[in-house]
């Protein structure tokens, strides 16, 4: 545990102001992406390229602005419970929505 | 005298983990409330697609991306200010701090901008000219206004 915990100190100092400029950029890049591609029509597709950005982004955002990639795997498991949780109220909505 | 000292030194509490952990049990009941909120938008855009898609293209996307790259910055900046801190540099990690509320100032701002445009030309709950609009675009604009407003 303590080995554990060095190393994810060691891996927080690596991440230096220059990785977060790189995100960044990374994340407004994408931005400029969905907007130019909400102004054409692609009909079916539109939604889900912008839903595949979003994800995309949002895991940059989590891994890398919020610390989860270095956190302890306990916080990968909240966090995914959490989503899985969302994901299934979506679910179980739109079997009632479609069967209703 | 000795013992004592070191005893009360003890006695100080310091839990990172839990202190994030905390952190992160808050936006999970962020993530629940607007995710509700998504679900609604979701379910409605389902059921009119055609409105929401004409109401969706009268929002200004410029204002809308220029807040969004706000929202960002502001994540950088604070990002950036834990990594000053842990550098130990602190009056940097204050600067990029400050920096991040004038940045929510900005998105107020912004937004301020927005919604007049929008009650310029007589979109705002319970207006004439909304309820004058079809049933799905004033769903629109109200989850518009309830999940800006919101956030």
């Amino acid at each position: 545990m303590k080995d554990n915990e060095a190393a994810h100190k060691e891996e927080e100092h690596n991440i230096g102001y220059s990785t977060y400029l790189l995100v960044w950029i990374s994340l407004v890049a994408f931005t400029s992406v969905t907007v130019t591609v909400a102004g054409i029509n692609l009909g079916d597709y539109t939604l889900f390229i912008a839903m595949l950005i979003a994800a995309v982004k949002s895991s940059l955002v989590i891994n890398i602005f919020m610390h989860v990639k270095f956190e302890d795997p306990i916080f990968k498991v909240f966090l995914t419970i959490s989503g899985f949780t969302l994901l299934v109220i979506f679910i179980l909505t739109f079997f009632d929505y479609f069967y209703r | 005298m000795n013992n004592q000292t070191v005893h009360i030194e003890h006695e100080v509490h310091r839990d990172d983990v839990g202190a994030r952990m905390g952190m992160w049990l808050f936006l999970f009941t962020e993530l629940l409330l607007f995710g509700g909120l998504f679900l609604v938008y979701a379910v409605y855009r389902h059921e009119y697609v055609e409105q929401f898609r004409v109401a969706a293209m009268a929002l200004n996307t410029t204002v809308g991306a220029l807040n969004t790259i706000i929202l960002l910055t502001s994540s950088l900046t604070v990002a950036l200010s834990i990594a000053a801190l842990q550098k130990g540099n602190k009056s940097l990690s204050v600067m990029l701090l400050l920096l991040t509320d004038v940045l929510a100032l900005a998105f107020m701002v912004n937004k301020y901008f927005e919604w007049t445009a929008k009650i310029h030309h007589g979109i705002y709950p319970g207006s004439e000219t909304l309820m004058n609009l079809p049933d799905g675009q004033i769903l629109f604009y109200g989850l518009y206004y309830i999940m800006t407003g919101l956030h």
